[in-house]
């Protein structure tokens, strides 16, 4: 009961459009439209997600399209992220799609999961979310160097 | 009765679920069953919803069964309502059943529906 009642699941056939804070893990094998904070977040292999999420780990089976902040992510063989991520530790196993914006956030505090982030150090270090905007896409990435090629399908956080 | 007490251990399979402490904001509608214990400030739509005694509900519910043990601001409708002993529910409920257990505190409209949500 406690156990249960400790975990979020969104299940297949569910549908969810809005925000979802302090969640501790939760589990996405529906179909979700949201700002997310949670520790930890699984979007299973048929979930689908899109909006911004902010974890200490995000592992990815599913698909997933936002601003991903997170510790670690694991992106298994049947992830396809799109959309721009942020992360500490990232592993990808063989079959993975990732067709997003990458930054390996050297100095960004990922731990502290409740919004006190330092924002600063941030964006000392790499442009933030929000200066990617629909118009600037084409806009050369200063840290790896390449053009966006994402299309502006992004959801801006609501 | 409406299945209440239904503590089975639930696996993804058996429907959605929304932890404690967790908040939500936005509207949410599930082909399965929902139990929740957090709070919701939003619009739910599904077949079967359970809320949970640690749970508040700001906003409307439809639903075929619907358990309240937790706390329900707005207008629920449903095929089936039970509210709990615990139950604290606000609003305005719409139901061609209702099951209502001595020592819920309501402060509501009850209509009684023929023909709801199928």
């Amino acid at each position: 009961m406690d156990k249960l009642g400790n975990k979020t699941i969104i299940a297949a056939g569910a549908e969810f459009t809005g925000t979802i804070t302090d969640a501790r893990t939760i589990e996405i094998h529906g179909n979700v439209n949201a700002d997310l904070t949670a520790d930890k977040v699984t979007i299973g292999e048929k979930g689908k997600f899109s909006g911004a999420v902010r974890a200490g780990l995000v592992v990815v089976s599913g698909e997933y399209d936002g601003v991903m902040e997170a510790g670690s992510i694991w992106a298994t063989a049947t992830a396809r992220i799109s959309g721009k991520v942020q992360y500490n530790t990232l592993q990808m196993d063989r079959g993975a799609a990732l067709n997003c914006h990458v930054v390996h956030n050297w100095v960004g505090d990922t731990k502290d999961l409740h919004g006190n982030v330092n924002k600063e150090d941030e964006i000392a270090s790499v442009p933030d979310a929000d200066d990617v905007e629909a118009g600037d896409l084409e806009k050369t990435d200063p840290v790896s160097g390449k053009s966006e090629k994402k299309p502006s399908n992004k959801k801006k956080g609501a | 009765m409406f299945g209440s007490n239904n503590q089975k251990s639930m696996s993804q399979d058996d429907g959605s679920h929304i932890g404690e402490e967790v908040r939500i904001t936005g509207v949410i509608s599930a082909s399965k069953p929902l139990i929740l214990f957090g709070q919701i400030d939003g619009n739910i739509d599904a077949v079967s919803v359970h809320i949970k005694s640690t749970a508040t509900v700001n906003g409307d519910i439809n639903a075929q069964n619907l358990t309240v043990d937790g706390t329900v601001c707005g207008i629920v409708t449903a095929d089936k309502v039970h509210l709990s002993a615990s139950a604290i529910l606000n609003g305005e409920v719409r139901s061609k059943g209702l099951e209502i257990d001595e020592g819920a505190t309501i402060e509501a409209k009850f209509t009684k529906e023929q023909k709801l949500n199928g």
